[in-house]
């Protein structure tokens, strides 16, 4: 993708920066996509509230296929806390499924759908995937990339079926609603 | 001439400067205190705005924090942007936690950013009329970054001025509703303070001058008098018989009277001098810029004489007599005061001479007085220590030369003053009242002491007692002599009363019924010092008398005055014909004994026969004529 490459540069120095706002953490590297996508997944899970909060110090489970694009990202939000949780990330299997809390579905996954959406739909799991056909698949919250930036839309009806509270603040900002 | 007018009350001029300096001070006072509230509407007003903007701020802090998380300057400019609802805002810019501007509103607006250090301690400061308000951004416990917020301060000032106008405003009106409030309140107290000063310098009955107000004035004229080196006289004037009107007829009737009596007064003087009525009978004037002595003698005569005319009151006309008392300043006296007294000591010396007559102050009158006031002060304790008694004088049957009775005389033997003529006490005692215990004191000795002499006489005698005009007019007379006699358990007509002739006739409307009473009893009576008053020939005939006695000054020059016989000859045969006995008094010589017989004079009494003698010497003597 080089045609993308430049924007996708410049919008990385953005997210840095972002990032270093959230974390905190001092120093300065190279970010590329895969980390602010990530670090937006963080920041969907900040302004999203979940039915029955589990109690303070209980783990969010973060799940992801292993041969993800993003796992690796991903895996620099374990350790973090959202909402007084931290946040745990965990390979998408079978077996976990009902563990997670939030479900990252990358094109990777196009071939899971079935699995996603007995997740999606067996409790209050917040979706989110970057790519185009997963979005049209029915996740809640689909990134893609416009003119160097990162967007995303949202399908708030469905969050609202699963129980998932999203901040207005989040859906403002959101190219579209549904 | 206006009887009292009011040099007392303040100048108009003087109570406007005062109105008008006391709304100012009012004034002061509203306009301080609308200044101090509009001080602490400043703050109040400015107070609310930091707290609107705080609000707005936090507003768009909470809506801008996602936009701040993702770094989205346009849905950040959007959210700033629906500032532009608000009138007072000025610009608004949103900061991230590095300090860049993500967004600004109006485009390009740039908040001023330096001492940030102001808003460590405040999250706002004030700037050239600009409120500056600075509003964390956080989310979930993270601080995202800040909304700067730039309002106008032009609504507080807007607001302010309308107040500070409305402020004035009800102010001035309070103002002039108070001052209009307080000055008719003023107006009313001065009315009500000017009515009080005319009830209390006027006398109701008459419009004169009351005794404060003449006080006042009298003050006033010494004063004057003494910086402009003139003279001053008081007079004092005290109607002689205003009582037997008042009792005869009533307060009406006596006040009538008074009010005719202050108008010939008026009428008798100048303009400018003043009338006043201290009270009761008693009226005072000052005559200002006196001259001669003579003047005022002057003055005092036609006052005299104007108020001696007779007097219309109820269809009837009245006489009353006036005593008039004069004093001079400086002459006289230094001070009101002693002015005062004076002139009522001059007034007293007038009455004492007769009355209907006026006397001018002399120093030698204080000594009498003095004299006067220490007798009365001895006489009140005079009966209590046995200091009076009675001496007798006989009266003798002109024909037989026999005993027929004796004339009680009061005698006062007083350790301090010797012996005291009657003459001298009995005017004091019929003054202060003292005569009427004194009288009957009299009777009821007289009659104690008759009494032994008549035990076993068989022509019994009699005794002449004097009344005075004072005991006439006690209200039971009769009654309080009926209770006298039957205390001594004597006859009545052992007791003779003598009345002159002048208290007779003075009032015998008044005390015919008296003397019926009297003469019911038994009690008779005489009419003494005969031919000296002026009797009516009709009354004479109605009043219930049996004897008529003839003055002394009569009797002296008997027999050689070819007049004095003319009038005891006419008195004897006045006597006769109504059927009284007729007696004579101070016979001292035979020649005149034998004078009254031939006349056919009754009765005699004097020297010839027997000085007054006290009671002890009586039975001597009674038992020596046999």
């Amino acid at each position: 993708m080089p045609a993308l490459a430049r924007p996708v540069l410049r919008l990385a120095a953005c997210g840095l920066a972002l990032l270093l706002a959230l974390s905190g953490r001092a120093g300065a590297q190279q970010a590329p996509e895969h980390e602010l996508k990530a670090a937006f997944v963080y920041n969907f899970i900040q302004f999203t509230q979940w039915p029955r909060e589990a109690p303070a110090g209980a783990a969010l489970h973060l799940c992801a296929s292993g041969d993800s694009v993003l796992f690796p990202a991903l895996q620099a939000l374990t350790g973090k806390s959202a909402a007084g949780r931290p946040i745990v990330l965990l390979p998408l299997a079978e077996t976990l499924a009902e563990k997670c809390q939030v479900l990252v579905a990358t094109a990777e996954d196009r071939p899971r759908l079935a699995l996603i959406r007995q997740l999606a739909d067996s409790g209050p799991v917040l979706t989110v995937t970057d790519d185009d056909e997963l979005t049209r698949e029915g996740l809640m919250i689909g990134m893609s990339v416009q003119g160097g930036r990162i967007v995303f839309v949202v399908d708030n009806t469905r969050a609202g079926k699963a129980g998932l509270l999203i901040s207005s603040r989040l859906l403002r900002l959101a190219r579209r609603v549904q | 001439m206006t009887p009292v007018d009011h040099p007392a009350a303040p100048s108009p001029r003087l109570s406007y400067r005062l109105a008008f300096a006391s709304a100012l001070v009012a004034g002061g006072a509203l306009l301080l205190a609308v200044a101090l509230l509009i001080v602490v509407e400043f703050f109040a007003l400015r107070s609310a705005l930091v707290d609107d903007t705080r609000v707005q701020a936090a507003l768009i802090a909470d809506n801008v924090s996602a936009a701040l998380v993702f770094n989205d300057a346009e849905a950040a400019a959007d959210i700033v942007g629906s500032l532009r609802a608000s009138s007072i805002v000025i610009g608004a810019i949103v900061v991230d936690g590095e300090g860049a501007t993500l967004a600004a509103y109006p485009d390009g607006f740039a908040a001023d950013r330096s001492n940030p250090g102001d808003f460590a301690v405040d999250d706002h400061r004030f700037r050239e009329s600009r409120l500056e308000l600075v509003a964390p951004v956080r989310h979930r416990g993270a601080m995202l970054g800040h909304v700067h917020l730039v309002v106008s301060m032009a609504v507080v000032y807007q607001r302010l001025g309308v107040y500070a106008v409305a402020a004035l405003g009800i102010a001035a009106v309070a103002l002039l509703v108070a001052v209009g409030l307080l000055s008719r309140v003023r107006q009313s107290v001065h009315l009500a303070e000017q009515n009080l000063r005319h009830l209390a310098h006027i006398d109701p009955v008459t419009g004169l001058a009351n005794r404060n107000a003449f006080n006042e004035r009298l003050e006033f004229a010494i004063r004057e008098a003494d910086s402009f080196d003139e003279k001053v006289a008081m007079l004092l004037l005290d109607l002689d018989n205003f009582k037997q009107v008042n009792d005869t007829l009533g307060h009406q009737a006596g006040d009538e009277l008074l009010r005719m009596v202050a108008q010939r007064m008026l009428r008798a003087l100048r303009r400018d001098d003043v009338v006043a009525r201290l009270g009761g009978d008693e009226f005072a004037v000052i005559l200002h810029r006196v001259g001669a002595r003579s003047e005022v003698t002057q003055v005092c005569s036609k006052l005299i004489e104007t108020i001696g005319q007779p007097l219309p009151v109820e269809g009837l006309d009245f006489f009353v007599t006036a005593s008039v008392g004069v004093a001079f300043f400086p002459e006289d006296a230094q001070d009101s005061r002693t002015l005062t007294r004076n002139a009522d000591t001059a007034m007293y010396q007038a009455k004492l001479a007769g009355k209907n007559a006026f006397e001018l102050f002399v120093p030698a009158m204080n000594a009498s007085v003095k004299k006067r006031v220490t007798l009365e002060s001895s006489l009140r304790t005079a009966m209590a220590n046995g200091e009076l008694a009675l001496h007798y004088q006989p009266k003798i049957d002109l024909m037989s030369g026999r005993v027929l009775g004796f004339e009680a005389l009061l005698r006062w033997q007083s350790p301090e003053h010797g012996n005291v003529s009657p003459a001298d006490f009995v005017p004091i005692a019929e003054d202060c009242g003292l005569i009427v215990p004194i009288g009957e004191w009299v009777i009821t000795q007289a009659l104690a002491d008759l009494r032994t002499w008549n035990d076993g006489r068989a022509h019994k005698l009699h005794v002449a007692v004097n009344l005075s005009t004072r005991q006439l007019r006690v209200d039971d007379i009769s009654r309080r002599i009926a209770r006298l006699i039957a205390d001594c358990a004597v006859p009545a007509d052992w007791l003779e009363l003598e009345l002159t002739e002048s208290m007779v006739m003075e009032n015998v409307h008044a005390q015919i019924e008296t003397f019926h009473q009297l003469r019911e009893l038994g009690v008779k009576l005489a009419i003494d010092d005969f031919g000296t008053g002026y009797s009516s020939m009709s009354y004479l005939k109605r009043l219930p008398i049996d004897t008529l006695k003839i003055d002394r000054s009569f009797v002296s020059d008997l027999p050689q005055d070819a007049n004095d016989l003319a009038i005891a000859t006419a008195i004897v045969a006045v006597g006769h014909s109504l059927g009284l006995t007729v007696i004579a008094e101070g016979i001292e010589s035979a020649d005149q004994a034998e004078a009254l017989l031939n006349l056919g004079c009754d009765l005699g009494q004097g020297y010839l026969y027997a000085r007054p003698m006290p009671a002890g010497e009586v039975v001597r003597y009674l038992a020596a004529a046999g």
